[in-house]
């Protein structure tokens, strides 16, 4: 078997990869596994995961009450989408289900039926997770309220520099080495190309029988040594910066009408507009979209954008623009400008190389978390697991499963995109003008036309996350299941208006959570 | 803000549904016609439709014993009926899975492809490695023996599953036996009584719009004109409908699956009531045995290339438990797709939308599988073609998988003859399947890229290619790869360095566990037995 494994990299993919292996592997007699980090994260930073977090967690055997302890961190319930739309301000896209079968027909062909009476009729209404998260209310689970509902799905805003430092420390108490060092230099097999050693900075060398490549979008073993080549996807996330811009003092709600025109008043008035710090906002701008993260003390927004229509400069005063109603510290002009490249890297795993992370690709880190993509990777190559010499056929289905999964999360952060109907600046003029990928688009016509949802492999997005974004995102379906007609209007409205209630009844009493 | 409940305080008005589909004309009255017209008569009841059911005294239908698989269960359910009425009115008989016999393989002339799991998934690695690895010492039971319906179908033994997930009597499902045309009887009382008008009589004349080429109406023998806005085809290999008028074209797969002929004749019950289908492997085909109340269904599937009419029948009745009750019934087919299972405003359902030989019990489920498709994307009288692509697209993808799973079936057993593995008892090989033109050819077949790569793929590392839909997945590609004796050359190597002694302990006290569950379930027999009495008792 595979027993001595290095894995190259600083950040966050790195780090779960490293701990993932730990735990997996270190019970094993003969395994080591060694993390080369040459410059570990330093500052904080705050990150987003995927409610698959807690899953992870447990598989590392991780306590849930402990590691909040240890890791600032805030509960998340969802996203809140506004200004994508000129006709729907503002979409809280939560976790959790959103209505039950009702007669063996799905929820969602309800709503589109009675929507034709009821055009403010919204989904979300039906998701615990999502009227709770508005009304900034939220129990922590240890404690949870009994109730027919379903329950509400979380996960967690963390310190990515506290998170980092606890999946180290767990991956060291399972006995991994760290060195602290760069590599200078990468000997591969003449013969297989396979990687045997790396040269490091501090004058040792590492030998190993696997690697993991999680330095980032440069891969410098798969990229730069194996030479396998990068895939753009910009045309589809048209974005390659991602400007951070930190606060301590997240404060309350900031106004952000200058960048979101405010033309339906009629539909910002059925739901109260403001946001909490339950939620992950994400505002569409001029030049792309931002994205604001609570942990508690620190505030960060995240700025996407394409540097052919905005210059970091601009990007940073448009962001000095939205502090300067708020008292601003010392810490509220700290910038770290990250250069993205959307798309994927021909292969996966190649030789004895796995990438992990953005060495792999990147696809959005919106809706699905780039450290769920890491955590999918690991289990992923651990489901199939390889002997030294790393079968040609494991890499060919690693790889032929790791790209659906990379279509399919690529295709749910394209689709905000492709909703956006404003044409008034460049930027959105040319993402109107996008082709976008055949899997997409027929998944969306399909859902205009008929309501119902295109099965495409690949894993990460349940059919009912595709649902919740694709009426969050506007787009209404012309026909229901047929079988929705079978409930008459009067029950279905009454059976509704219960749900609602009960659903309402329930969040109220949960305490208000405060940042 | 708005109190969003207060949008439901207004009043409601009447919904007045616009170009509803009215008409439903069903052609073909055999499991699929009535299935069809069960289904859509009850689920669609509140549509107001008009469904009318055409059937042709003088075609016969193919009802013959019929293997199914558990999602016929959640179709009665759907459909509102009640197991124990559904057992007695189709002489119906319980199903833990499938015996392959002579197929091939080192585990002896047969292996039961059960309808759940080989042992359990421990740390994350599938058990079939770490059976893999003890295989190598000769220190293992054959795979089935780890599988709780196997054991129990090789016992003749059944009874329901567990609801209670930490008992070992829930790691299994179960299906039917069935009496096709029986069936087929049921649901037309069923189909009848909530309002299907059943027509007796043959298409003559098929209408279709000048413009679009849309199916209007159909003329009968004597005269009758029936209207529709939807068609069902139901009619048989032939496709009356979808082929020969709407010319939607077959793709042929008769290549990779060449058995084109059917005969078969049904003989007395068997007294042992085995809880299985079983399906032996035979000169250029395979003869299947499906065991009902009343009696028992055999057929042989053969590839008229390789065999005579006669010497099938002749091979079919050489190996029958008793005397042949009734004259031999041939059939003749040809395995594909209709490349547009909708069309128009025709849907194929059964035969008409294409054939795969019965190897696997897909007949039936694929039947469910459409009218349930068709349910979801019912369209209205546009016809918005959206559905149909959709509808399509879905079929193809669990039909080409069902392919390849058959297609296994064949090559496996092939790749395998000649091939003495050391483990094996003696002679495993069916002289005859050994010498066969026929399974030579399946041999040499060049498999799509598909399958391929997923017989590949387990034959280096004993990885499954795995999928989330699908009828077929990891436990039942498993079945067929072992039992045909597809040993893949290494399992997962973290088991290289797992304690030998303490794994042969607990697959040990793991095989006990199954052996003692089995041995405490009633003989399927018995239970047959009581449920009639049951019957009785209630005075039907």
């Amino acid at each position: 078997m595979v027993s001595k494994i290095a894995i190259v990299g600083d950040g966050l993919s790195a780090l779960i990869t490293t701990a993932t292996l730990a735990k997996a592997l270190m019970r094993l007699p003969a395994v080591e596994i060694t993390l080369i980090e040459s410059n570990p994260c330093q500052r904080h930073n705050v990150i987003s995961s995927s409610p698959t977090l807690q899953d992870f967690h447990q598989y590392l055997g991780i306590d849930a009450e402990q590691f909040r302890t240890i890791v600032n961190n805030s509960y998340n319930l969802g996203l809140h989408f506004r200004g994508w739309s000129s006709t729907q301000q503002d979409y809280v896209h939560s976790f959790g289900h959103s209505g039950e079968m009702i007669d063996a027909v799905e929820f969602h062909h309800y709503i589109t039926r009675l929507k034709r009476q009821k055009p403010d009729l919204r989904l979300e209404f039906f998701s615990p997770g999502a009227v709770a998260a508005r009304q900034g209310r939220f129990l922590p689970p240890a404690e949870e309220i009994r109730s027919p509902l379903s329950k509400i799905i979380y996960t967690l805003n963390l310190d990515e520099f506290d998170y980092c430092n606890f999946l180290r420390n767990y991956a060291l108490a399972k006995g991994v080495k760290v060195v602290q060092a760069s590599v200078t230099d990468v000997i591969v097999d003449n013969d297989n190309g396979f990687i045997r050693t790396l040269s490091l900075s501090n004058g040792t060398s590492i030998n190993a029988e696997f690697f993991f490549d999680c330095s980032g979008s440069a891969a410098y073993l798969l990229g730069e040594k194996l030479a396998v080549p990068y895939i753009s996807w910009e045309r589809y996330l048209p974005f390659d910066r991602r400007m951070d811009c930190f606060s301590s003092n997240p404060g309350r709600e900031v106004s952000v009408s200058s960048t979101v025109s405010s033309t339906t008043a009629e539909s910002a008035e059925s739901i109260n507009s403001n946001t909490t710090s339950l939620l992950n906002l994400v505002t569409r701008m001029d030049a792309g979209f931002r994205k604001r993260l609570y942990i508690p003390g620190l505030c960060c927004e995240q700025f996407y954008y394409h540097s052919d229509f905005a210059s970091d400069e601009q990007v940073f005063s448009l962001q000095r623009h939205h502090l300067s109603e708020k008292k601003e510290t010392e810490d509220g002009h700290r910038k770290k400008v990250i250069a993205l490249k959307p798309g994927y890297r021909q292969q996966f795993w190649a030789n004895n190389c796995l990438a992990v992370g953005s060495a792999a690709g990147f696809v959005g880190d919106t809706i699905i978390s780039a450290a769920h993509l890491a955590q999918s990777a690991v289990l992923r190559w651990l489901r199939l697991f390889p002997d030294r010499n790393c079968h040609s056929l494991l890499r060919t289905e690693y790889n032929r499963v790791t790209l659906q999964e990379y279509e399919h999360v690529r295709d749910c952060h394209a689709l905000p995109f492709l909703c956006a109907t404003d044409n008034s600046s460049s930027f959105w003029r040319q993402v109107a003008q996008v082709q976008w990928p055949e899997s997409l688009t027929y998944r969306v016509t399909l859902f205009r036309k008929t309501g119902t949802l295109a099965f495409y492999e690949g894993q990460s997005l349940t059919p009912q996350t595709w649902i919740a974004l694709l009426l969050g995102f506007e787009i209404q379906p012309h026909h229901y299941d047929v079988l929705a007609d079978d409930v008459s209007l009067h029950v279905l409205e009454s059976h509704m208006a219960k749900r609602m209630k009960a659903i309402g009844d329930y969040v109220k009493q949960l305490p208000v959570i405060r940042s | 803000m708005i109190d969003a409940t207060r949008l439901f305080c207004g009043l409601g008005f009447s919904h007045m549904p616009e170009g509803n589909i009215v008409n439903i004309v069903i052609l073909g009255g055999g499991s699929a016609g009535w299935m069809t017209a069960a289904a859509l008569s009850q689920l669609l009841k509140k549509r107001n439709c008009h469904i009318t059911l055409i059937e042709s005294e003088r075609i016969g239908t193919v009802g013959v014993g019929e293997a199914t698989l558990p999602h016929l269960r959640f179709f009665n359910q759907r459909l509102g009926i009640a197991e124990a009425e559904f057992m007695h009115r189709t002489q119906a008989t319980y199903k833990l899975g499938i015996e392959f016999v002579n197929w091939g393989g080192a585990q002896g002339q047969a292996y039961i492809h059960p309808f759940g799991d080989y042992g359990l998934r421990f740390n994350d690695i599938s058990f079939h490695h770490y059976w893999l690895k003890l295989r190598r010492t000769g220190a293992t039971a054959p795979i089935g023996d780890y599988s709780l319906p196997v054991v129990a179908a090789k016992l003749n033994r059944f009874q329901y599953p567990s609801t209670n997930s930490r008992s070992i009597l829930s790691s299994y499902s179960y299906a039917y036996h069935v009496d096709a045309s029986l069936y087929a009887q049921y649901l037309r009382e069923y189909a009848c009584a909530r309002g299907v008008v059943h027509c007796i009589g043959e298409v003559t004349h098929v209408h279709q719009h000048p413009d679009n080429g849309f199916i209007e109406t159909l003329t009968l023998n004597d005269g009758r004109n029936i209207n529709g806005d939807l068609f069902i085809d139901c009619s048989g290999f032939r496709g009356l409908l979808i082929e020969q008028t709407l010319k939607a074209g077959y793709e042929d797969w008769s290549r990779y699956l060449p058995c084109d002929r059917a005969v078969a004749v049904p003989s007395p019950v068997l007294r042992q009531a085995p809880p299985y289908t079983r399906a032996t492997a035979s000169l250029a085909g395979w003869r299947w045995r499906i065991p009902l109340r009343h009696r028992t269904g055999n057929g042989h599937v053969y590839c008229s290339a390789y065999l005579s009419d006669d010497e099938a029948l002749q091979l079919l009745l050489t190996n029958l438990n008793g005397e042949a009750m009734a004259e031999p019934l041939f059939l003749r087919f040809n395995t594909g797709r209709r490349k547009s299972m909708w069309l128009k405003n025709c849907v194929a359902i059964g035969l008409s939308a294409g054939f795969l030989e019965p190897l696997e019990s897909t007949g039936i489920h694929l039947i469910q599988l459409a009218i349930m498709k068709l349910i979801e994307y019912f369209p209205n009288s546009v016809m918005e073609s959206a559905y149909s692509t959709e509808f399509n697209r879905s079929m193809n993808m669990e039909i080409e998988r069902i392919k390849d799973f058959l297609v296994l079936h064949y090559y496996a057993c092939e790749e395998n003859c000649g091939v003495n593995t050391p483990n094996s008892h003696g002679s495993t090989l069916n002289p005859q399947t050994k010498e066969s033109p026929f399974w030579q050819y399946c041999h040499n077949l060049t498999l799509e890229d598909r399958l391929r790569h997923k017989i590949d793929l387990f034959s280096a590392t004993g990885h499954v290619v795995n999928y989330m839909e699908g009828l077929f997945l990891e436990p039942s590609w498993i079945a067929v790869y072992l039992g045909q004796g597809l040993l893949p050359h290494s399992y997962d190597s973290r088991l290289d360095c797992c304690n030998q002694a303490q794994l042969q302990a607990q697959m040990r006290a793991l095989h006990q566990s199954i052996a003692n569950a089995a041995a405490s379930m009633p003989l399927h027999r018995q239970i047959l037995l009581s449920e009639t009495d049951e019957g009785h008792r209630h005075g039907e």
